[in-house]
């Protein structure tokens, strides 16, 4: 297995349990296609979480099972295509804040596990 | 979810792919990529399209139904590729099936099919019984002052209502026509809960007799004879020169006695005389019938009229001890005959299914053998043994599908056959046999049976299978090990159960058989060549006086005999049961006379009826008005009440008919003259306790014309009819019947069941001899290499010959050994159903082994032959 794959593979680790919060968070500043959730993580982790695209629709499919998102096929205004886009729903919104607190809190503990003095200090 | 809605969000998916997809291809371009590069790109960035699909389908929870739909196409792909097996599974399987599909419409039209009326289950029929001598259980109506005892009892029952049957002549306008019709009680109709299509029921006030002028019609009879008309109400119908009122039609869908139509509906007047304390045994012949108050069990009624009938016992000894009063469901009711030969019919097919499910088990397993290689690959790319288990299931349950389908095909034309054959014989008395079909609960059955069949043949096979270790299989060669011999238990295990099962069915249909054989050679007492027989029923508006009737049928009778080509010619009135006294005997406990069947016959009747006089002598002319009064017994009579001496000479007393309201009179004393033959009809099993009178001395209005002629009886028949009208121009002569064909019609209602059981029998003989084939031929292949050796080291082919044969032999033997040890167990099943042998009968069980024996050793014959042909260098060489 070459290092690229295998730092690739990593990345994906680490998404697969935050994929689906950060595509809640995405979809906050509003209604989005696919493409464009995609797209707007790789860039705003510039470029670091750069999955590929295909990914991302089991996800939003199991999203919108659970109830968290809804989609619709709507016209883009600059393509003049439909597209099909995701909205948040309230359950979402709810669940977003659930995720945010959890990682939260996970992130806090790991920071103190790893950095211990900067805490104590 | 439903496969459409999944086609439709599968497109969806693509749809959204697509779209995003060329949307990225777009940016890729406007960012400066060439065409062609921005293509590829944009796919390299989006991934595997199928693997994104197959994500999606795991996210929507469809992955389970991905699976299933790729196990059954494989399914079908491996049955494609095999289809000689495909086939001999999926025909044996439809026998199985379909037999059972057709034995359980049966069932379904019979038993499921509740009764046409609203809250069924509160309808109960009512009936006295009583235990009697030399005849066991004998039920009857009940009797009118007992109907109003038990209608009394509020707390139990809505309604107690009663009926009798009547056939009536339409004796106006210019077509007569004889239709059939009730007489019915107040509460008859309302009873069953469903209203007049017009018009109304009768009143309480139109009970009463003189006063019983109104008609209520059938559907079919308002549509044919009056075209549906719609102001048919306040006209008249004359019912055998009686005007009657219509006062209402009933509604095509009304049902009576469950599938019959009614042609009318007419008041039921009881006598005074019925009505009276003497009725209570006098009118037992009043079929009953009651709704329940809701909530009230059967249970409840039934120990709330045992209390009744305890009651009655004691206040009317004379007519009510002895007696019990019956409550049983009404649809039970109609069905009770049938409980039994379908419980029979249904274990017999469901032994041919298990032996089909036996055969197809020892093909899959032998398959399993070949495919190791197969399964052993897919193991080892990572399907771990429920997979692989699903897989093989899968399968088999394909196989069950497309056998289920053939075998529905084959229950339609069963029941196509059955409801010919039920319809034929009159006398089967199957309700609902001309509604004998497919319906929704057969259809569910034979998917359940289907999908149970299924998983049933392939479970074992398929654990075998998947369980297979990997090294071994996958370095090839072949026999060894313990796995190689647990399959071989199976296999035979597999073989003694189908064996087992065969021989049940086999000595089941075996006693049936013998029975049959039994009852072709029984002395039916009468002799049936040549005979030709004819219903004559003088009306009574026209023949009102006893004299009358007896001048008509003395006139007539000499008139036929002398008819040119008549040997023989009498007239008989079929036994009605009658109590008697024999006397000089000591007198009877109440509830325990004799019966006997009581036959009025002109002199010549037995000449033409062929029953020989055993004693005395036969009735003559001279037995007259006034001459004493004598009758005939038959040896059963004689046997059952004069067990110790000689009857002739000596004098019985008629005391009262059992079912019906006639009353036989004044206890007259009739002297006994002469013993007759016994003879059966309806009845094969057991002959009939008979009395003979003659017709001058007790008039009748109808009965039977026989003819015993030297010709051809059907060319006399139209001189018959000639002699008939010379004496009454207006005389109808109905139900020409030869003799032979109505003793033919006996034994076809016994022989028609019985082929039934007898083919099934016959299948599972096959089914089971193929299995042992197939068992045999692959325990032979398999072993090539040991029986090479065998021979090598200098066995001969006769040693070879026989050691595979006693094998064969062996695992026969157990199966039959725990056959006769099942059919025995189930013989109880059985003892109602045969004649002149016992359910336990040795001759049928012998037989059947030995059958059975000897196609399991024909069977095992041509394997056997195989091995012992085997060319040791060659098979050795090829190892």
């Amino acid at each position: 297995m070459s290092s690229m794959t295998k730092q690739a593979q990593q990345r994906a680790n680490l998404l697969q349990g935050t994929l689906d919060m950060l595509i809640l968070r995405t979809l906050l500043y509003g209604p989005a296609h696919g493409h464009q959730i995609g797209k707007h993580i790789q860039r705003t982790t510039n470029d670091f979480l750069q999955m590929q695209h295909g990914s991302l629709y089991p996800a939003l499919h199991r999203l919108e099972r659970r109830g968290w998102v809804a989609s619709k096929w709507e016209t883009a205004p600059d393509r003049n295509r439909e597209f099909k886009y995701y909205r948040l729903t309230e359950k979402g919104r709810k669940q977003l804040m659930v995720e945010e607190s959890e990682w939260k809190q996970m992130a806090d503990a790991v920071a103190r596990v790893m950095w211990p003095t900067a805490e104590e200090s | 979810m439903r496969w459409w809605q999944m086609k439709k969000r599968d497109a969806d998916l693509e749809r959204e792919l697509r779209s995003d997809l060329e949307l990225e291809e777009e940016e890729q371009r406007e960012n400066g990529v060439p065409a062609e590069e921005a293509h590829y790109a944009a796919r390299r960035a989006f991934g595997n399209a199928t693997l994104i699909r197959e994500q999606a389908h795991e996210a929507w929870g469809w992955a389970r139904i991905d699976r299933l739909m790729a196990d059954a196409r494989y399914a079908g792909r491996v049955l494609l590729k095999s289809p000689g097996f495909a086939l001999t599974a999926s025909l044996t399987l439809a026998l199985g099936i379909g037999a059972n599909a057709a034995i359980f419409s049966l069932v379904s039209a019979i038993i499921l099919r509740p009764l046409p009326y609203p809250s069924p289950r509160e309808l109960v029929g009512l009936g006295q019984w009583r235990n009697q001598k030399g005849e066991g259980y004998v039920q009857t109506g009940v009797s009118a002052p007992n109907i109003l005892d038990i209608a009394a009892v509020k707390s139990i029952f809505q309604q107690v209502a009663y009926f009798r049957f009547a056939g009536f002549n339409i004796t106006e306008g210019n077509h007569p026509e004889s239709i059939d019709g009730i007489r019915a009680s107040l509460d008859l109709l309302p009873m069953f809960g469903i209203q007049p299509l017009m018009g109304r029921f009768f009143t309480a006030g139109e009970m009463l007799p003189g006063h019983d002028q109104e008609a209520i019609l059938g559907h079919r009879l308002w549509q044919t004879r009056y075209g549906a008309d719609p102001a048919i109400l306040g006209k008249t119908i004359d019912l055998d020169q009686k005007r009657y009122t219509i006062v209402g039609v009933m509604p095509a869908r009304f049902r009576f006695t469950w599938d019959q139509e009614m042609g009318v509906f007419v008041p039921l007047a009881l006598t005074p005389e019925e009505l009276s304390e003497k009725g209570r045994a006098t009118s037992r012949d009043l079929e009953t019938q009651a709704r329940l108050q809701p909530n009230v069990t059967v249970k409840q009624a039934q120990a709330a009229m045992d209390t009744l009938a305890a009651n009655l016992a004691a206040e009317h000894p004379d007519a009510d001890k002895g007696w019990g009063i019956k409550v049983e469901p009404l649809h039970a009711a109609y069905y009770r005959h049938l409980g039994q030969p379908l419980l029979i019919m249904s274990g017999a097919v469901l032994f041919v299914l298990l032996i089909a499910c036996g055969n197809i088990a020892n093909l899959l397993l032998a398959r399993a053998t070949v495919r190791k290689r197969e399964i052993a690959i897919r193991a080892a790319v990572g399907a771990n043994r429920a997979r692989l288990i699903t897989q093989l299931l899968t399968e088999s349950v394909v196989l069950a599908v497309i056998g289920g389908v053939l075998g529905l095909l084959l229950a339609y034309v069963g029941d196509r056959i059955l409801t010919a054959e039920m319809t034929r014989y009159r006398r089967f008395s199957v309700p609902n046999a001309s509604v004998i079909n497919l319906d929704w609960r057969v259809l569910l059955f034979a998917l359940g049976l289907t999908l149970v069949t299924g998983i049933l043949f392939g479970l074992a096979p398929a654990w075998i299978a998947s369980g297979t270790d990997l090294n071994e299989s996958l370095r090839e060669s072949g026999a060894n090990s313990a796995a190689e011999s647990g399959r071989r238990r199976l296999h035979n295990g597999l073989v003694i159960s189908e064996i087992a099962l065969a021989l049940v069915l086999l000595t089941g249909a075996g006693l049936l058989v013998r029975t049959f054989l039994k009852l072709m050679r029984v002395d039916l007492g009468i002799d049936p060549t040549n005979v030709v027989t004819m219903e004559i029923d003088l009306p009574h508006y026209k023949y009102s006086s006893p004299a009358n009737q007896t001048l008509f049928y003395r006139q007539l009778l000499q008139r036929v005999q002398n008819l040119p080509g008549v040997r023989a010619a009498g007239i008989e009135q079929p036994g009605s049961t009658v109590f008697f006294q024999p006397e000089g005997q000591a007198p009877t406990v109440p509830g325990q006379e004799p019966t006997a069947d009581f036959n009025v016959v002109s002199p010549r009747d037995f000449a033409a009826m062929g029953i020989r006089l055993v004693a005395g002598r036969e009735f003559t002319e001279s037995d007259s008005d006034g001459a004493t009064p004598v009758a005939l017994i038959s040896e059963a009579t004689a046997h059952r009440y004069w067990p110790d001496a000689n009857p002739i000479g000596k004098h019985l007393s008629i005391l009262a008919r059992v079912y019906s309201g006639q009353s036989a009179g004044t206890a007259q004393s009739l002297q006994i003259a002469g013993i007759v033959k016994d003879r059966r009809g309806y009845d094969l099993w057991e002959p009939r306790a008979d009395i003979y009178v003659p017709f001058e001395q007790h008039p009748i209005a109808w009965g039977f014309l026989d003819v015993r002629t030297a010709v051809p009886p059907t060319s006399v028949v139209p001189s018959i009819r000639e002699a008939v009208l010379a004496i009454d121009n207006e005389q109808p002569v109905n139900d020409v019947q030869l003799l032979t064909d109505q003793i033919a019609q006996t034994y076809g209602t016994i022989g028609f069941p019985m082929t039934l059981v007898w083919i099934f029998a016959a299948l599972a003989l096959v089914l089971s001899a193929v299995g042992i084939f197939g068992v045999m031929s692959y325990t032979v292949s398999r072993r090539s290499h040991e029986l090479a050796i065998r021979m090598a080291l200098g066995a001969d082919r006769a040693t070879v010959l026989r050691q595979i044969l006693r094998e064969g032999l062996g695992v026969t033997l157990v199966g039959v050994a725990i056959g006769l040890a099942a059919a025995l167990g189930l013989s109880r099943i059985m003892a109602d159903y045969v004649y002149g042998i016992k359910a336990t009968d040795p001759v049928t069980y012998t037989a059947a082994t030995v059958v059975l024996v000897l196609a399991a050793l024909a069977a095992c014959y041509v394997p056997a032959r195989r091995a012992a042909s085997v060319d040791p260098m060659r098979t050795l060489r090829n190892e």
